[in-house]
């Protein structure tokens, strides 16, 4: 179990290292300089030259790559080469926010999907089965931003229910966590359906049936717990996918979280703030990755000894 | 960040959880508005874009003022500065019991350290640009720029002779002298730039790197929050001394929201002022609620098609004068609901320099067709026309800018690249022939349109302002004559001649000077539109209800 946990973290440590080289050469590549973006127009050659010598960017690439990636294994990701704060400070203080409004996002996909899995695999080719399939589609379908504008222009400019934007109350994160968890509603509803499907025709659940137990126990005792184990999988690989949706749900509600913060970071060429944004993303997706790889050995017993 | 921050920051989300707290909870004096991006810095020293502008007009102040009519005022001199015959000479006397917001006097020394500072490397400032022609600027320049080579970052000496600049001097604790190397008619304007404002050394010395983000002035305003990309917070400086209190008891600034949230959190009451979106424009302003709350301004801006003259076709300066006559202004300001007004040449109205009756090209396609067929090209060409993502209407104007050229057969293809690729790739020779431009003023003269956008003298191999790449030596005397013309008239008379000039080459086609549109609350007095400082926040006070 243990040389098990120590393989996954070493590719845990590899995958890091890899997206960390891929964003910093991108960020190089693009063709526009970011003592430019940062100077302004009016910034002469001289000042340009004094502001590249005192950021170091007229280091070759490899020293500048290795000083992050020597620093970064410190826990200094540098500071803003805009803002001057330390990179760490920035995201840290970001984090809470988007932390927030994931965990909203995520509560809605499982807490919405799961019963209407069990209710649509339960009544299958009924009317509520074949609305649900019909809405799955529509909202798995429909892009993060344009949702999030419909409900903000809908629900909180016309109809007043809810702020527009930004993180004064908790009904602030009401809208934006409806936004992230409506798109993955649809897909893990439809995914707990067509397992519970298949649990359903097992022999254990007939077995259960035929001991008299009651239908809700059948249902989320017995089928449920089995169907969720091939979620759990898909959940993993999703975080990416919730992180993704973050930064278009944050830009749309002005939260202060790391997607607006990486999203100024990409906009002001910020090459520090881009790579501790993304390496922090990519952590948190590596991290929540490796939980649910555990939480999955320790819900199905068949492959613990795997 | 140590350990009990992240816990503080980890519980402010769940604090906002909490009901009854910060939304809709505003007190009477605070005025909220919103920005799309967070400031970079607010060091004086350190600023050059519109946007942070207005905020140094809150936190400091300049030795003079621009008034509503565009003329100079004092503002920390307690009168306008005596002058030399020659007009190498500016002497100011420093208005008394002036305070920093921490409480220590203003006095002319504090002028002579802020102008010096600007030199210095590590201040990373773009004012040098500005202030090249004050006495000895250049060699003091360069000798902070070896102090910089030899010592390397952080905190430096004055080993470089010379160690102070010639041409600032505190004569006493009152009295400040300018010195110019060469006459500029101009040169007062950019005493009202923030790249001359007093800063207090000793604040400087005590943070550093950054100060920027801990700004401490001689305003009506002292920074008392900025949650970085969240929200700044303004609170009345208890130390200043003006003309009249500030009305406002405080200022909010929320960081992140885009114009469209702006909007719509405008009119749901949760912002007291907004710049209105040109696509909203024709609906609030119809709207019988909105309608009398709003306010233009006429923006001292030209927009322009610029067309590289080193680059084919647009040598040939028939091309470009059937460019400028293919393209329909008035189109252009009815298709963007109003963007701005059609511009007759590159200086705007209300700009020294700016000739009022001056007759542009008009449109006509007739003529356009025949001068590219004079040219060479009857059947008209194809060519990519940049513009970049940051001007939300630039792209509407390229539209209808596009659909004009076609009907005289030139084939532009629009190309909208990120703000930090086009104005490289716009600056850099030979590199770009057609591109969707702009100049905005900053300082209402002539010299900086004709100066920074024509000057074929200045042409460089990147970094150009002369993004048409335009060199006419006729042109290039007239500027310079006028750069150091001493009598006012004169300087007008060549600046009209040298627009001439360049209008009848055609380096650019000017399309409109651009409008702003504002509004504000009911609730909000005082409010309206200022053409350097756009809001004037010490004017403003709010209705108690």
């Amino acid at each position: 179990m243990i040389v098990r946990l120590l393989r996954r973290l070493l590719w845990a440590a590899l995958t890091l290292l890899g997206t960390s080289l891929i964003v910093f050469l991108i960020a190089h590549a693009v063709p526009a300089d970011p003592i430019k973006a940062f100077a302004g127009p009016h910034a002469d050659k001289a000042t340009q030259e004094a502001l590249r010598r005192e950021l170091h960017l007229d280091d070759p690439l490899a020293t500048q790559y290795l000083r992050f990636l020597g620093n970064a294994l410190r826990g200094d990701l540098g500071r803003s080469n805009v803002t001057r704060e330390p990179v760490i400070e920035a995201i840290l203080a970001r984090f809470p926010a988007t932390l927030a409004l994931s965990l909203g996002g995520l509560l809605i996909w499982l807490v919405v999907s799961i019963p209407l899995g069990v209710l649509t695999a339960k009544h299958r080719d009924k009317p509520i089965d074949r609305v649900t399939l019909v809405l799955a589609t529509v909202t798995v379908s429909v892009p993060t931003f344009w949702l999030g504008r419909m409900l903000q222009f809908e629900l909180a400019y016309r109809l007043g229910w809810f702020p527009v934007a930004g993180l004064f109350s908790w009904t602030s994160l009401i809208l934006p966590s409806v936004t992230l968890g409506i798109v993955g509603v649809g897909y893990y509803a439809r995914l707990v359906h067509s397992n519970m499907l298949d649990v359903l025709n097992q022999d254990y659940i007939r077995a259960a049936r035929a001991r008299g137990l009651s239908e809700p126990v059948v249902l989320f005792k017995h089928g449920l717990r089995n169907a969720c184990l091939p979620v759990l999988t898909v959940l993993g690989m999703d975080m990416a996918g919730l992180l993704g949706g973050v930064v278009f749900t944050e830009s749309v509600f002005a939260l202060p979280g790391l997607g607006a913060l990486s999203l100024q970071a990409v906009l002001n060429l910020d090459v520090p703030m881009i790579m501790g944004t993304v390496l922090f993303a990519a952590l948190l997706v590596v991290t929540a990755n490796l939980v649910v790889d555990c939480v999955y050995r320790l819900v199905d017993p068949r492959i613990k000894g795997a | 960040m140590d350990r009990r921050s992240f816990l503080a920051a980890l519980a402010a989300p769940a604090a906002a959880l909490l009901p009854g707290c910060g939304h809709g909870a505003q007190s009477a004096g605070t005025l909220r508005l919103a920005y799309e991006t967070d400031f970079k810095s607010l060091d004086p020293a350190q600023c050059f874009d519109a946007s942070t502008l207005q905020v140094m007009r809150i936190l400091y102040g300049g030795l003079l003022d621009c008034d509503d009519d565009l003329k100079l005022v004092p503002w920390l001199a307690a009168e306008m500065p005596e002058v030399s015959a020659d007009r190498l000479s500016y002497t100011f006397t420093i208005r008394q019991g002036v305070r920093f917001a921490n409480g220590r006097e203003l006095t002319a020394d504090d002028f002579v350290y802020a102008i010096e500072r600007i030199f210095e490397p590590a201040t990373k400032s773009v004012g040098t640009t500005f202030l090249r022609n004050l006495r000895g600027a250049e060699p003091f320049g360069e000798a902070r720029q070896r102090d910089a080579e030899e010592q390397g970052t952080g905190r430096r000496e004055r080993l470089a002779e010379p160690r102070r600049l010639e041409g600032v001097r505190a004569l006493d604790r009152c009295t400040l002298r300018i010195e110019l190397e060469k006459p500029d008619l101009a040169f007062l304007w950019l005493l009202t730039l923030p790249y001359t404002y007093p800063v207090p050394r000793e604040e400087v010395e005590r943070h550093g790197e950054v100060f920027s983000r801990n700004p401490c002035g001689t305003g009506p305003f002292l920074l008392d929050e900025w949650q970085r990309g969240q929200r700044l917070g303004f609170g009345r400086n208890p130390m200043f001394q003006g003309p009249a209190r500030p009305g406002l008891d405080r200022i909010e600034m929320l960081i992140g929201y885009d114009l469209m949230t702006q909007t719509m959190m405008f009119e749901r009451g949760e912002l007291d002022l907004l710049n209105i979106p040109l696509p909203d424009l024709v609906r609030l302003s119809r709207d019988p609620r909105w309608s009398p709350q709003v306010r233009s301004l006429l923006l001292q801006e030209t927009d322009f098609l610029s067309m590289n003259c080193e680059m084919e076709p647009f040598t040939d300066p028939r091309v470009r004068q059937a460019v400028s006559y293919a393209v329909n202004r008035e189109r252009i300001v009815q298709f963007t609901s109003g963007a701005g007004i059609p511009a007759q040449g590159l200086v705007p109205p209300g700009v020294f320099g700016h000739d009022p009756g001056r007759k542009g090209y008009g449109y006509d396609p007739g003529r356009a067709k025949r001068l590219l067929q004079e040219a060479g090209y009857p059947d008209g060409f194809a060519v990519e026309l940049w513009y970049p993502t940051d001007v939300p209407h630039w792209g509407q104007i390229c539209q209808v800018a596009q659909q004009d050229l076609k009907k005289v057969g030139i084939r532009a293809n629009l190309k909208q690249v990120a703000e930090s690729i086009f104005n490289e790739a716009t600056a850099r020779r030979r590199t770009v022939a057609f591109s969707m431009y702009g100049w905005t003023e900053d300082y209402p003269d002539a010299s900086d349109f004709l100066g920074t956008l024509c000057d074929g003298s200045k042409i460089a191999e990147e970094e150009c302002t002369n993004a048409s790449f335009y060199n006419n030596e006729d042109v290039n005397e007239l500027l310079h004559r006028a750069a150091v013309a001493t009598d006012e008239a004169a300087r007008a008379d060549l600046y009209r001649r040298a627009e001439d000039l360049i209008l009848e080459d055609a380096p650019v086609c000017v399309l409109i000077h651009p409008k702003e549109y504002r509004m504000c609350q009911p609730r909000v007095k005082g409010f309206t539109l200022h053409p350097m400082w756009f809001v004037r926040y010490e004017n403003l006070w709010l209705e108690r209800a």
